[in-house]
């Protein structure tokens, strides 16, 4: 037998070792086999396919790459390598999420052997959730974990190693130290059981994760039923003591605001109404003046308007040449009325005209409304010719006479006084003496 | 009880994805018949 063949034969032998390792799940011894097998033959594929696979299988992406880029290059055809490549590469995600994972180890690793044994934990945690068969992560994460003094999670670390890799020499020295920690707790009890379980499935919270407390039962229909009367009177309670009075104060304030801004309102439109008011009161006033004034121009005889028409008849009279109708115009006329000094002046003529041949007349008016028994008529027509000439002293004693019929005796007694003093005539002294009662 | 800071230093990084290409360069492919050749080689060359 020449050496390469014996080469080739013990080479053989290594890759039967490994494979019988690797199917027991002894993926540390069977690595050592292969890499002996290919110390002596490398040009055993299926040992180096296997060994790859071996690498795969403990999370070591990049060395099996190396492994089976090198198969390929040493055998091209006909070579299993082909197959792990192209799966690889047609895993949608899959090298990207390798890469990743690898480097959250390495730099995991880095702040473990700085000092920053938190920060790798955290990196660590992360590693091994995303990829829980990378054996070297689980181990420094039990390594972590162990120096935390938190066996339970080393414990689980260790374990997840030793399901991938049975004869793992590190897993299997972490157990050993992990053990005696746990033997101090009783497993038979039963809620230190509970927490062991919930601790070795602790895992990062998802954003839609619901924690569940170990109190927590389900409820029976008639708990349900309870619960829901007692959520029923409890909510009605919380109406009736807390919304209502809210409610209720909400309400009032809200009533008294509207009460405030109507008694405003009001307040306001009684203003506006007794302005009105006052306003109607004034302008009924000034109607009334107005309709006076009005009145005095133009209703009665002594109104201006009607002085003006006596004075316009006068003149008309004039110019009939009717002296007696100017005469009895004249009685009605009251000069004081008229402001214009035109017809002051004209009135002026008249007055004059009047005095001089219009006292019989007006007399003679003055008798005969005493004849018609028309006595106040009478007296107007008597103090006119008084008024014109004060010593007309027949017209003075049928005044006092009128005076005295009508029962004023002041007034007469006055004439009839002033006709004994200052008249003249003898006849009608004596008549107004023996009328005084002298 | 595990020393914990001989325990870290003996882990080493994990081969990046990236950078095999530089890693099948470096590898050492001999095998047990390469040497033989060479031994055989250099006894004739003797």
């Amino acid at each position: 037998m020449d050496y390469a063949r014996k080469t080739r034969v013990i080479a053989n032998s290594y890759y039967n070792m490994g494979l019988e390792r690797a199917r027991l799940r002894d993926l540390t011894g069977a690595a050592l086999c292969l890499k002996k097998s290919l110390h002596f033959n490398k040009y055993q594929t299926a040992a180096r396919n296997l060994l790859g696979l071996i690498y795969y299988e403990m999370g070591e992406v990049g060395d099996a790459l190396v492994q089976w880029v090198i198969s390929m290059n040493l055998q091209a055809e006909d070579n299993r390598a082909d197959y792990y490549l192209g799966e690889l590469q047609r895993t949608k995600g899959g090298l990207d999420a390798a890469r990743h994972s690898v480097r959250r180890f390495n730099q995991a690793l880095n702040y473990a052997q700085s000092g920053s044994e938190d920060l790798a934990f955290i990196q660590l945690t992360k590693v091994v959730e995303l990829k829980p068969n990378y054996v070297k992560a689980q181990l420094l994460l039990a390594v972590l974990c162990i120096a935390r003094e938190d066996y339970q999670k080393a414990g689980k670390a260790v374990h997840k190693v030793l399901q991938i890799d049975r004869n793992n020499p590190k897993a299997l020295y972490y157990k050993t130290l992990i053990k005696p920690t746990a033997a101090v707790k009783p497993a038979r009890d039963p809620e230190r059981r509970k927490f062991k379980k919930n601790v070795l499935s602790h895992r990062q919270m998802e954003d839609d994760d619901v924690i569940i407390p170990p109190s927590y039962r389900e409820n029976t229909r008639d708990q349900a039923v309870f619960n829901i009367l007692a959520g029923l009177l409890l909510g009605a309670a919380v109406i009736f003591f807390v919304v209502m009075p809210a409610n209720t104060r909400s309400i009032y304030a809200k009533h008294n605001k509207e009460m405030t801004k109507y008694s405003e309102d009001l307040s306001r439109a009684n203003q506006k109404a007794d302005e009105l008011e006052k306003q109607l009161s004034d302008l009924e006033a000034d109607k009334k003046s107005a309709e006076d004034s009005l009145a005095s121009l133009t209703g009665d005889t002594d109104s201006v308007l009607a002085q003006y028409q006596t004075v316009i008849g006068m003149l008309q009279a004039y110019r009939n040449d009717e002296f007696n109708t100017v005469v009895q115009l004249y009685t009605n006329l009251n000069p004081d009325l008229i402001a214009s000094s035109d017809v002051q002046a004209v009135i002026a003529g008249i007055t004059e005209d009047v005095k001089k041949d219009g006292l019989p007349v007006i007399e003679s008016m003055g008798d005969a409304a005493s004849q018609a028994g028309d006595a106040e008529s009478a007296l107007v027509y008597y103090l006119k010719c008084i008024d014109l000439k004060p010593d007309l002293w027949s017209a003075k004693y049928k005044a006092a006479m009128i005076y005295k019929g009508l029962n004023q005796k002041d007034q007469a007694n006055e004439i009839f006084t002033d006709i004994i003093n200052n008249s003249k005539d003898e006849e009608l002294t004596a008549n107004a003496k023996n009328e005084r009662g002298f | 009880m595990i020393d914990f800071e001989a325990e870290i230093d003996e882990y080493r990084p994990s081969l990046e994805v990236d950078a095999i290409e530089d890693a099948i360069v470096r590898s050492d492919l001999t095998d047990m018949n390469d040497l033989m050749m060479e031994l055989i080689k250099d006894a004739n060359k003797r």
